[in-house]
């Protein structure tokens, strides 16, 4: 028992001991993360109001927008906006903001769908009521429909913040320090591969979770009763 | 703007096609493998407390882990483990099955809640065993709920199966790597691979919407 335990210890002592230094990058992940899904809230918004400006051709345009930004995958914008954009325009872009870019454009197809779909929740009379208050379009979305939309889209929002952190986990291959880029160095110098992906997989399901939690906080806090 | 060499890339179009069909079939795979995981772990969480709490822990990490980990995870990780070579592809598949999996099983726990109360009832007065139960009451009347869900996870297989890249299977991604450092032209490249991407994840939604359209129960 003891000498199987010893040969256990022997395998992931040094693995548990570099958590920290393989943590570090999760400052890395987060910030490009938020980064992401703040800019894909904003993109997002901008679209949902595109399909809802009236303008046939302009919702046309956006609808288009949305279906073709979510059919490609994370990796598949890292490199066309790390290596093809720089080739055609001539200007290089930093790794870090290539991720941030990629992750923003597909999310913000995927925040379009969640935000109209939570502003189509608000009912028509509240629209009709602003009407008939005299408010102007403006007044009536940041008043009245955001305020209640917004607070229908929180858990879907959260859950695609714990999608954004996972996909954020791609910028690795164009050099980004986050934690996996950390733990498959650290694997790959120490042949211990097997423990360093299961301890790296670990902490993303550990903060998924986390995320999880403070998601079901959230919701039941900003029901409206 | 630089000289756009189009013509070099887009007489490669065989490559292209070669790769495209290794992203379908890796796709369909893994859509297989998540389906069965989604439905074991979907009537794991209808069973009693052990069961449940078992499911929720898998789906709990599946959830959690990013795909790109589960992949590398798979390919070098168990692979070392086991101590065997995980076929490059057969890796792909198994992570891209796992990654998926949790997404499955919600759809299909919540279209099995979906169903009428009255059908498991009616099954059960006509004598049948819950096993026929399942299979020709339920099951059919479940996959029509699931199906505009499991076509999304479908697009979902797609766009993840462009991550095999990284292990070195030859699909879309991988030619396009390929041509973009053999004949520098990373522009030309990467975007006719996003556009066959884009062109698949279209007919992947229009094939499920008319699956979907022929299945509706008139």
């Amino acid at each position: 028992m003891s000498e199987w335990f010893d040969k256990l210890w022997a395998t992931w002592g040094p693995v548990l001991g570099s958590t920290g230094a393989i943590s570090e990058g999760i400052y890395v992940t987060l910030a490009v993360t938020f980064a992401s899904f703040g800019l894909a809230c904003i993109g997002g918004l901008i679209l949902t109001l595109m399909r809802q400006s009236g303008l046939s051709w302009l919702e046309k345009v956006a609808f288009t927008l949305t279906q073709v930004f979510r059919s490609l995958s994370a990796y598949v914008y890292v490199l066309f906006i790390y290596f093809a954009l720089p080739a055609f325009t001539g200007v290089s872009i930093p790794p870090i903001m290539a991720g941030i870019i990629g992750l923003t454009i597909l999310n913000s197809a995927y925040i379009a769908e969640i935000l109209r779909s939570a502003l189509s929740s608000v009912g028509p009379g509240q629209r009709e009521a602003a009407a008939v208050l005299g408010m102007t379009t403006t007044r009536t979305y940041t008043d009245i429909i955001l305020p209640q939309g917004v607070r229908v889209a929180i858990p879907s929002l959260v859950s695609q913040l714990t999608i954004i952190l996972k996909d954020s986990s791609i910028i690795g291959v164009i050099g980004v320090a986050d934690i996996m880029y950390r733990a498959s160095h650290t694997a790959a110098k120490t042949f211990q591969y097997f423990e360093y992906y299961t301890l790296v997989g670990l902490m993303y399901v550990v903060v998924v979770f986390i995320m999880t939690i403070f998601s079901s906080w959230v919701e039941r806090k900003l029901r409206i009763p | 703007m630089p000289d756009m060499k189009w013509g070099e890339v887009l007489s490669r179009y065989d490559l292209f096609l070669a790769g495209a069909a290794v992203d379908i079939y890796i796709a369909v795979a893994s859509f297989v493998l998540t389906v069965l995981i989604g439905l074991s772990l979907a009537s794991m969480s209808r069973g009693n407390k052990f069961s449940k709490t078992v499911s929720y822990i898998i789906v709990q990490i599946v959830r959690g882990a990013p795909l790109y980990v589960l992949l590398l995870w798979v390919y070098f990780g168990v692979s070392q483990l086991a101590g065997f070579n995980i076929p490059a592809v057969a890796a792909a598949i198994i992570a891209l099955g796992l990654a998926t999996s949790g997404v499955t099983a919600e759809v299909f726990r919540s279209s099995f809640l979906a169903l009428d109360k009255g059908q498991a009832l009616a099954a059960k007065s006509f004598g049948m065993t819950r096993w026929q139960a399942y299979t020709a009451v339920l099951f059919p009347q479940a996959i029509r709920i699931a199906l505009p869900q499991l076509g999304n996870v479908f697009v979902m297989q797609l766009k993840g199966a462009t991550y095999a890249a990284v292990i070195g299977v030859a699909e879309a991604v991988f030619v396009a790597q390929d041509i973009s450092t053999g004949l520098f032209l990373p522009f030309e490249a990467y975007g006719a691979l996003a556009v066959i991407l884009i062109l698949m994840a279209f007919a992947a939604s229009f094939v499920f919407t008319l699956t979907e359209r022929r299945l509706r129960i008139k």
